[in-house]
């Protein structure tokens, strides 16, 4: 207190170390019940978010081609608010996790070519040699597999065309020699068994298709991109978002 | 009949308590935070190999190219209702940095939040940290890079947040003790926690099976093979199994049987074992033979749930007292704890 008389301070009195309690009930993470069990009040609220919570997760799982209006509603309505927190918590594929159909692998090849047309370095996505670890390596297959989007055929080139041109202008721009680049995407199928007892090996040339292929040059390239990546989601055109966010992997 | 409903409401209330709130020892949470959190740390510190090559403004994904694709869906054309960008809320601090220095600036936050979550310092903190991170990292490549283990990703650390994470194995339990605070020996957080991710996982291989059933090659004893098959997921040689197309179908209905029971038979006690070990057979084949470790280790991470605190605390706690002699030079993973 202000003021108040002051009495001198004693001299420290050694304390013995603090032990830990080797007795008594069981502590938890929350001081006054037992376990740190919530208030009802808190139980309650945490219940509405674990049935809102599973039932997001649910519907998402749900969303697939041909899913019912009720859960394309709830999962994709750009107004809904499930969407917004399947969005916000990166719960919002409607595909599962694993692989459900074991389809082609694709491949990304690529030929850099000088200003005469001469090749000058040629290259794939993924690369057993180049892309190392593993996960590093997966993510460029990933990039080969996710370079499309199957909505139609028509959409699949379209989709197919601009991601190839991302990667063209991306190779251009990491190798300054290079003036155009030539790109293809394969699917690649696997080997049926019979073809494996006959001696043929995994990447036979016939087990690729060229899917498509597109070729990028520096001139045609846009001036440079813009400074900020934020302008693209401050002034991009309006959403018509109706089905799944991603392909499945 | 209003006293019997009344009763019913009451069980069920009870034992939904029970179930979500009774208290558990937090050793399961806390291994799955240190795992997780090196799983975190791992697919994160593999981005620093071409951070600029995937998250740059000149990159494979260029923000133009993947703004135009989730503002459509993947159709541009294609009908339904418009409604503006409002409407989403796909986050990530990518598309506020373009900059390569501040890009390699915020990853290296991002990789000290992870070890740290990994090591449990400020646990908690850190948990909410490293699940904002590691959803703006997948938000930023989704579609384009992203595949299964973004998702165990960031399933991990959402419910990893929500629990005393680093009640143990950690440096907030060491700091706890030096400072002769008595620990958390058990805790509803914790059980929450764990609930949760039991109940995801259940999630996940339910769907996995309902879609694997609506395709022909898992109904046709094939998948297994195909995916053998397939030279760019491959990363053990397995062709030679063509010689066996039956133990090859046998492993096809295998994995979706056990993909299609494990939400009803992962909980009973008596059969939780046999599902364990098929959960670690079949990811094991995921990690060994289709190239995939870090996605095959992250469900393994998630099936740890169902591992007993007891089970746990044989396998960690040792471990934690050597790890704990060599750090502060004396033991405290013992019988405390």
């Amino acid at each position: 207190m202000v003021g108040a008389p002051t009495k001198p301070t004693p001299p420290p009195v050694p304390q013995p170390p603090a032990k830990p309690r080797a007795s008594g009930p069981p502590r938890g993470d929350s001081p006054g019940r037992p376990g740190g069990i919530p208030a009802l009040f808190v139980r309650c609220l945490i219940s509405l978010w674990i049935v809102w919570h599973f039932s997001g997760v649910f519907l998402a799982a749900l969303s697939l081609e041909g899913a019912s209006p009720l859960v394309q509603n709830a999962t994709q309505h750009p107004k809904s608010p499930m969407q917004w927190y399947l969005d916000a918590s990166y719960m919002n594929q409607g595909r599962p996790l694993f692989a459900p159909i074991v389809g082609p692998a694709h491949v990304i090849r690529y030929d850099l070519l000088d200003a005469t047309g001469q090749t000058i370095e040629k290259g794939e996505l993924p690369s057993r040699k180049l892309h190392w670890p593993r996960l590093f390596y997966h993510r460029h297959m990933m990039l080969a597999d996710q370079s499309d989007f199957p909505v139609s055929q028509q959409m699949s080139d379209y989709w197919q065309r601009k991601y190839l041109e991302a990667f063209g202008n991306h190779l251009l721009a990491i190798n300054e020699k290079a003036q155009t680049v030539r790109l293809e995407r394969l699917a690649h199928w696997p080997l049926r068994q019979n073809h494996v007892l006959e001696g043929r090996k995994l990447t036979d040339p016939e087990t690729y298709e060229v899917l498509i292929q597109h070729t990028v040059s520096r001139a045609a390239l846009p001036p440079s991109l813009p400074p900020n990546q934020s302008l693209y989601w401050q002034n991009s055109p309006p959403n018509t978002a109706t089905r799944n966010l991603g392909i499945p992997r | 009949m209003m006293a019997a409903l009344r009763n019913y409401l009451a069980e069920s209330w009870k034992a939904w308590n029970r179930f979500w709130f009774a208290p558990a020892n937090p050793a399961t949470l806390s291994a799955i935070r240190v795992l997780a959190g090196a799983m975190l740390l791992y697919t994160h510190l593999v981005w620093s190999l071409g951070l600029t090559d995937f998250f740059g403004p000149n990159g494979w994904l260029p923000q133009p190219l993947m703004s135009e694709f989730r503002m459509t869906n993947g159709d541009p054309d294609g009908p339904g209702p418009v409604a503006g960008l409002e409407g989403r809320f796909i986050w990530s601090h990518f598309h506020h940095v373009d900059s390569p220095k501040l890009i390699w600036t915020v990853h290296v936050v991002a990789l000290v939040v992870f070890f740290l979550l990994t090591i449990g310092f400020f646990s908690r903190a850190m948990a909410v940290l490293a699940f904002l991170f590691a959803v703006s990292y997948a938000n930023r490549i989704t579609p384009g890079a992203y595949f299964g283990l973004d998702k165990v990703n960031c399933m991990l650390a959402l419910y990893l947040m929500l629990g005393p994470c680093g009640a143990r194995y950690s440096v907030d339990r060491l700091w706890r003790l030096h400072r002769g605070h008595t620990e958390i020996s058990i805790s509803s957080m914790a059980n929450l926690a764990i609930r949760l991710i039991q109940v995801h996982v259940c999630i996940i291989y339910l769907f996995s099976a309902i879609v694997k059933l609506r395709g022909s090659q898992w109904l046709g004893g094939e998948a297994v093979w195909m995916a053998f098959g397939m030279y760019e997921s491959q990363s053990l040689d397995m062709t030679w199994l063509a010689s066996w197309p039956l133990l090859l179908n046998l492993l096809t209905y295998l994995t979706l049987f056990w993909e299609l029971a494990y939400c009803a038979l992962i909980w009973p006690a008596l059969s939780r074992p046999w599902m364990l070990l098929m959960a670690i057979f079949v990811h094991s084949g995921v990690v060994l033979a289709l190239g995939m470790p870090t996605f095959g280790l992250a469900m393994l991470i998630g099936n740890l749930a169902f591992v007993s605190p007891e089970t746990v605390r044989k396998v960690f706690d040792p471990i934690a007292r050597r790890i704990s002699l060599a750090v502060v030079g004396k033991a405290t993973g013992g019988a405390t704890a």
